[in-house]
């Protein structure tokens, strides 16, 4: 019953008589919870079945994933290392693999020196999330800049500072290393004049990718279109074998999932007001939502670009829009195997994408710091106080969102919600995964 | 007044010192030919023995002294045989010895009593140079507040107000009143957990059940000449440390500079001139006149007291007109007068456009008083760097005291505009206030210790602060409580408010229990 009519004073006592004050905003679940609490709650689990990707047509091939696997612990796709690190000095070639900034077991970055920032064959500027449950994601990079996961991917090994491959290179390594695994899952096959040996390897120089505006012609130029879209080709097949194998790496049953599932056991009593708190004063979930608490979307909190590495200023979003409609290996492109997805209609940049990054998911998140695009918060206390604090009001780009504001939460509040917070990791993804089958 | 209190216990003293030189507490002696009181001059038991002469108390015979020369007995002519003589004759001599003891009495009396008024006199001669007082009072209680204490509740899942759905987050939609569950003289909610514009939580009950150190209370007073007084108050909150901060090296007790001016009377005769600076009480309404636990009927304020309660800075004028009967308040201040733990409140000021403010009342002979008043202020918006945001208010009111009966009733209402950014949720640059609100306070003094008391009050109000948050209360509380005055001293006051809300919104449990006993020094 909800007691929502206007009462007349002479009806106050009465109604107070009859108890029709308690409760009419639920009974509490679990002695915490009120129902609309709890109704909310459930929505944030339990992590669904992965979604499809139809612009991946081997996103589900298991002998994709199988070779997504090599390739992802392969280090001979990356270039001249380009700074000293502890995986060999400037200028050694084939020194880094996604694993050394995405892995091991929790597949982020454990490796780089200070680790706020990740370094790959350089250093770069932002740190390196993690890989476990991003095929929940909708965009991928910080800022949204791939639509599809194999975008992401493909994108990352031809980065400057990651593992700055050629798609020339990449062709020539999958073809001398991993010829029958592709060409057992992609028709048409790799082009055997990607063997150097082959009287027409001329047509695929080792080294080329298509040069940047304003540069001189490059090998890439000099190869003919057809070749160029083999390529080209090539090189989403590679985004997408590692994304059929990143697609795996999902991690489920987290004490809160078990919580929701009716173990009431599964988290601690902090843990409980930490979740009581994150769908309600903190209001964490305006934005954390769904099962891998993320809304999807981008926002500008206010994150300083502090850090050595850091750069002064992030466009975020704003500058991502423009990279991710440009980008000829999106959804939309003439690699994409479903064009007709929609996801980038109408997408455009608009002044509130300013400094906005994607709204990271939570799921494991405790083992996964430093947090922010920027790495510079070393523990989930640091990254809570900072949302209690209302973020700063400088040293980003663009309008802070409205909704970051003091939080007003006590000391025993945060550790509440840091208890939360940890309760979202779950189990570990399968070991069979982690092994480096790389040849 | 506060300030009127003070100056009339320090004018008590100097009552009490000029009466010990004007009229020492003497009995006064019989006057000649008249009878003293049948206690201290019984009739004695009759002796029929002729009175001789050497019977009678001889002069200088009286011990000591200064003993007054013993009064001749009357001479009465005896006839012998008339025993009705005779009788008259010892009645008269018997009297005439007891007169006699009884000066020596009352002369000794007098000397001691000359001795007393001297040293007390030379008391108040030591004592004339010192104007100054400390005075207070300290303020315990017990409460218990349904539910866990708060008086507002989120509307989770926009159930109650849809409206704000994709505008403010559902967690920050508040319903209800934060300050409803306050539970002592000072005004201090038992809880405000998730509130986000009244954030301070010191007592964060959490529903339980405790007793409360309120506040002690300190109050300074001190005469400079004759029409300059200074004023002060200071309340010491004992509390729990601010968990929230977790470097704080505090316990967590804080204090309140609640008052805090330099105040001019001037000598003037028909009219009645005060003029205050510093840090005073509010000039709006009623109820800010007895905000203290001890000078408060109830043991909590009202709903609408955060609008009339509060102390602002500035400069403020008191003119008394017709044996003080008509009375106008005006202050210029530096912002509104709404109490320190309302977030429209600001000692210092973030704009240039001070807030003007006044109250014309008058009062009527009708039993002890009926007085009317009306007040307004009216200034730019707290906390506001802008001059053209502005704040208002208005209010009237009415009190009446006649046959043991205290009748008071106040309404108010007001606006702070804020600022909005079109296409932006609303007050997103500055918080908007729409608020009106009244209440009725009815007690009646059974005897000379006991007053029970109701009150009735209600608050209708909109607070929305962008994204940030909105509180839609629309609330009514009926309290009833006694008041029990056991010594001057010491007042003993408990309460029961059931908290109802009212409209859209539904009803959660926030009923309150509290009590408090408060001890004057």
């Amino acid at each position: 019953m909800l007691c929502t009519k206007r009462l007349g004073l002479a009806g106050i006592l009465a109604t107070a008589a009859l108890g029709c004050s308690d409760n009419q905003l639920g009974s509490l679940v679990d002695g915490v919870f009120t129902e609309a609490e709890w109704e909310k709650i459930q929505t944030l689990s339990p992590l669904p079945e992965i979604p499809a990707d139809p612009t991946n047509a081997v996103a589900d091939d298991p002998d994709a994933a199988t070779l997504g696997q090599m390739l992802y612990f392969d280090k001979a796709f990356s270039q001249a290392l380009k700074i000293d690190s502890d995986l060999g000095s400037v200028g050694e070639e084939g020194k880094i693999n996604c694993a050394d900034c995405h892995g091991p077991t929790w597949y982020d970055d454990k490796r780089s020196t200070p680790n706020a920032t990740s370094i790959g064959v350089d250093r770069g500027s932002r740190n390196s999330p993690t890989v476990v449950n991003v095929v929940f994601y909708e965009w991928f990079y910080w800022d949204g800049r791939a639509d599809t996961m194999w975008g992401q991917a493909l994108a990352a090994a031809e980065s400057g500072v990651q593992q700055q491959t050629t798609r020339l290179h990449t062709a020539h390594v999958l073809y001398a290393k991993y010829k029958d695994e592709y060409n057992a899952v992609f028709d048409p096959d790799l082009d055997d004049a990607l063997d150097p040996t082959s009287p027409d390897a001329a047509r695929f120089p080792l080294q080329g990718r298509p040069k940047a505006a304003g540069a001189p012609d490059g090998a890439w130029e000099g190869m003919t279109p057809e070749d160029q879209d083999h390529v080209n080709r090539i090189m989403a097949n590679f985004g997408k074998l590692l994304a059929a194998y990143e697609r795996l790496l999902v991690s489920r049953n987290a004490p809160f999932d078990q919580y929701v599932a009716g173990d009431t056991d599964a988290m601690s009593a902090s843990a409980k007001r930490g979740l009581k708190s994150f769908v309600s004063k903190a209001g964490c979930v305006e934005c954390h939502a769904s099962p891998i608490f993320t809304d999807q979307g981008f926002h500008n909190i206010g994150v300083p670009q502090v850090g050595e590495f850091v750069r002064e200023e992030e466009l975020g979003r704003f500058m991502a829009v423009e990279q991710a409609l440009n980008n000829p290996f999106n959804s939309n492109g003439v690699y994409s195997d479903d064009t007709s997805t929609g996801k980038l209609d109408g997408l455009e940049q608009t002044e509130e994408l300013r400094g906005a990054f994607r709204t990271k998911h939570l799921r494991q998140i405790a083992a996964t710091g430093p947090y922010m695009h920027t790495g510079h918060l070393d523990s989930l206390r640091a990254v809570v106080e900072f949302y209690n604090d209302g973020g700063v009001d400088s040293g980003f780009v663009g309008t802070k969102d409205e909704r970051i504001l003091p939080l007003n939460l006590s000391s025993a509040e945060i550790d509440d919600l840091v208890a939360f917070l940890e309760a979202l990791t779950g189990d570990e993804v399968p070991s069979g995964l982690q092994q480096d089958t790389s040849r | 007044m506060r300030t009127k209190r003070v100056l009339l216990a320090a004018g008590a003293i100097w009552a009490t010192a000029g009466s010990a030189y004007a009229q020492p507490p003497v009995p006064p002696p019989p006057a000649e030919g008249e009878e003293g009181p049948a206690t201290e001059a019984p009739t004695p038991e009759v002796d029929r023995t002729p009175t001789t002469k050497a019977a009678q108390p001889q002069p200088g015979a009286a011990s000591g002294p200064e003993a007054p020369p013993e009064p001749e007995a009357p001479k009465v002519a005896v006839q012998s045989g008339d025993d009705d003589t005779l009788k008259r004759l010892a009645e008269l001599e018997a009297r005439t010895e007891d007169l006699a003891e009884r000066n020596v009495e009352l002369e000794e009396e007098l000397e001691i009593l000359r001795e007393d008024q001297e040293w007390t006199a030379e008391r108040v001669d030591k004592i004339l140079p010192l104007t100054a007082k400390v005075s207070g009072y300290i303020d315990m209680g017990f409460f218990y507040v349904e539910g866990d204490g708060r008086g507002i509740r989120s509307d989770t899942g926009f159930v109650f107000f849809p409206e704000f759905n994709g505008v403010v987050p559902d967690s920050w939609v508040f319903m209800g009143d934060p300050l409803s569950t306050a539970i002592n003289s000072r005004g201090d909610p038992a809880d405000v957990s998730e509130s986000r514009a009244i954030t301070s939580n010191p007592i964060d009950s959490n529903g339980n059940a405790t007793a409360i150190l309120n506040n002690i209370n300190l109050q300074l007073f001190a005469g400079i000449g004759e029409h300059v007084t200074v004023n002060g108050m200071i309340d010491f909150i004992p509390r729990s440390r601010d968990a929230s901060d977790p470097d704080g090296l505090t316990t967590g007790d804080f204090i309140d500079v609640r008052l805090g001016y330099l105040e001019y009377r001037a000598p003037t005769e028909n009219i009645g001139i005060t003029l205050s600076v510093g840090k005073f009480d509010s000039v709006l309404g009623f109820e800010y006149r007895s905000q203290e636990a001890v000078d408060r009927l109830t043991v909590t304020p009202s709903l609408i007291c955060r609008y009339t309660c509060g102390h602002p800075i500035g400069i403020k004028s008191r003119l008394k007109f017709f044996d003080d009967a008509l009375v106008l308040n005006v202050s210029a201040t530096n912002g509104s007068h709404f109490t320190e733990g309302f977030p429209f409140s600001n000692e210092t000021d973030d704009n240039d456009f001070k807030t003007g403010a006044g109250r014309l009342s008058y009062r009527f002979d009708v039993g002890s008083g009926l007085e009317i008043g009306a007040s307004g202020a009216y200034g730019a918006q707290d906390f506001q760097a802008a001059d053209d945001v502005p704040q208002w208010h208005a209010g009237a009111d009415v009190r009446l005291e006649a046959a043991g009966l205290e009748i008071t009733g106040e309404y108010v209402k007001g606006e702070a505009e804020g600022v909005s950014t079109p296409g932006e949720p609303r007050c997103g640059d500055a918080p908007c206030l729409e608020y009106q609100g009244a209440y009725g306070l009815f007690g009646y003094r059974v005897n000379n210790w006991l007053i029970p008391y109701a009150r009735v009050d209600w608050r209708d109000a909109l607070h929305t602060s962008g994204a940030s948050f909105v509180y839609i209360s629309e609330l009514v509380r009926v309290t009833a409580g006694v008041r029990l005055e056991v010594d001057p001293a010491i007042i003993i006051k408990a309460e029961y408010t059931v908290n109802r809300e009212l409209g859209r919104l539904p009803q959660f449990p926030n009923d309150i229990f509290t009590s408090s006993v408060t001890a004057r020094f």
